[in-house]
């Protein structure tokens, strides 16, 4: 799940994105190239997942006796009613 | 002779019998309190003494006379600068005789600086205190997490800034997960909630930013974050807070100690989301250059090809650069569409790799009738020696493939091999 996956490992496997596309430029075999660049691919389109996936969650914080709660935001008549 | 002088000065009759004290300071008091009714009047402030009662005492002074004032609870709570020795103020109320001490004193309703707003001095004198302690240095600014995941923010419900960042949001970063904290951001006394929303928010697991905002108002609308109880708030935040209050020009003491400063709401929620649209753009570039790499390797394969013997060569490479192209075709629609920005460069490109993979590729020599014989493991056959008759071979035509047996493996052509 998008969720779970943390925006350092985003950032790691946009870093090893960038390391495979400057090996790419060095001198390299065919098959060497071929499989850097299927690594390339997957990185390329798990990093799309993480930044396209669309998990736009919203919460309001409520207080309670012992502290505090968060509740989902159905929509904006809950955040009118949050104010009481 | 001080009893004649006052008996012409407020014009009393002449009387055969002396007043007693309380009388004549009853008719003082009605005379001064009757005439000084409402009245302004402007001095120094010195002698300020601020009771723990909540009232406040003072004298307004000039260079040849005093006048002792007392500011209470309820009219000194509407001050919003601090009253200090040495300030020039208007005072404005009316006269008290206090009949037990002789005295007189002004009971004042309100005060004015003089020279310069009560909003902006209350602005300077609060701005000063924070400074003196360190909460203002650039060096205490933390920095601001570059894509953070989950944020809080501290506005209340009912104002647009709210569905300002919201939208915001939404439209540059979908992957956030937003909590809010409802408080009222105008009122009296509204700073103690914004205090207690911001200290409450902290309380969420994960939170790594918190926004702090208002829609534009007017000095009185945004006053509250010009006050202590909200800086004390946002500087002992543990978690960094942007602070977006009211439009660019406004500036308030929160925007001030908060660890950055956006002009507006919309703003405050486009800095949050900056580092995803700066990885966003870095994702895009080096997927093109990713693409752009392999092509360029699989030209310069192409031209490796071409300065060999093209017979041998194309059996060699024929299985890599099928897979290549076979891993292009399956990406390349998926690549281009996930693209965000304009590709019909590399899609031009693209199109003349395909072209180029077609032109190495086997199709032109089986078109001149040679077939290229397979093996079981996918490998070519090259070589008669290397099968024995019974083993399933494939042979590759121009069009479609045969599945066939071997007979008979005879060695050699007897013709020099080339």
């Amino acid at each position: 799940m998008a969720e779970a996956v943390k925006s350092t490992d985003f950032e790691t496997k946009l870093s090893d994105l960038e390391t495979i596309v400057s090996q790419l430029e060095g001198e390299l075999k065919l098959e060497e190239a071929l499989s850097l660049f299927e690594k390339g691919l997957l990185l390329s389109q798990e990093c799309e997942l993480f930044l396209k996936s669309a998990e736009h969650k919203i919460e309001v914080l409520r207080k309670t006796a012992t502290g505090v709660q968060t509740e989902p935001l159905e929509d904006n008549d809950d955040l009118f009613a949050a104010l009481g | 002779m001080q009893y004649g002088k006052m008996n012409t000065a407020l014009n009393l009759k002449t009387q055969a019998t002396p007043l007693t004290v309380s009388q004549l300071t009853a008719r003082i008091r009605s005379v001064l309190e009757e005439t000084f009714l409402d009245v302004a009047v402007v001095g120094e402030v010195s002698n300020f003494k601020p009771h723990s009662s909540g009232h406040w005492y003072f004298s307004l002074k000039d260079l040849n006379a005093t006048l002792p004032c007392a500011c209470f609870r309820k009219a000194n709570s509407a001050v919003r600068f601090d009253l200090q020795d040495g300030l020039k103020v208007v005072a404005r109320g009316r006269l008290e005789v206090y009949p037990p001490k002789g005295g007189y004193q002004l009971i004042v309703t309100s005060l004015e600086p003089v020279g310069i707003g009560q909003w902006q001095l209350a602005f300077d004198q609060l701005k000063e205190r924070l400074d003196r302690e360190g909460l203002l240095d650039v060096a205490r600014k933390r920095s601001i997490p570059l894509m953070p995941r989950k944020i809080g923010i501290v506005t209340s419900p009912t104002a647009a800034a709210l569905q300002d960042i919201l939208t915001a949001l939404r439209r540059r970063n979908p992957n956030i997960h937003v909590v809010i904290a409802p408080t009222r951001v105008q009122g009296d006394g509204v700073e103690h909630e914004i205090a207690q929303a911001i200290r409450d928010i902290q309380k969420v697991p994960d939170i790594e930013v918190i926004i702090v905002a208002r829609g534009g108002g007017s000095i009185e609308d945004l006053w509250c974050f010009n006050t202590e109880a909200v800086a004390r708030a946002v500087s002992t935040s543990i978690i960094p807070v942007i602070s977006g209050i009211g439009h660019e020009t406004d500036i308030t003491i929160c925007d001030l100690v908060a660890d950055l400063r956006a002009p507006t709401p919309t703003a405050a929620a486009e800095l949050v989301c900056r580092g995803h649209a700066e990885l966003t753009q870095r994702w895009t570039s080096l997927s093109r250059l990713l693409l752009l790499k392999i092509e360029q390797r699989l030209m310069q394969a192409h031209r490796q090809l071409e300065r060999l013997n093209p017979r041998h060569a194309l059996a060699r490479q024929h299985d890599k650069l099928k897979k290549m192209r076979m891993i292009l075709e399956a990406h390349r629609e998926h690549m281009l569409r996930s693209m965000s920005f304009k590709l019909s460069d590399s899609t031009h490109r693209l199109k003349n790799l395909e072209n180029k993979l077609q032109a190495i590729g086997p199709m032109r020599t089986l078109g001149r009738g040679y077939a290229i014989i397979r093996l079981a493991d996918g490998g070519v056959l090259r070589d008669a020696a290397n099968v024995k008759p019974g083993d399933q071979v494939e042979a590759w035509l121009q069009k479609g493939k045969l599945k066939l047996r071997v007979e008979e493996c005879v060695g050699d052509w007897g013709l020099e091999e080339d």
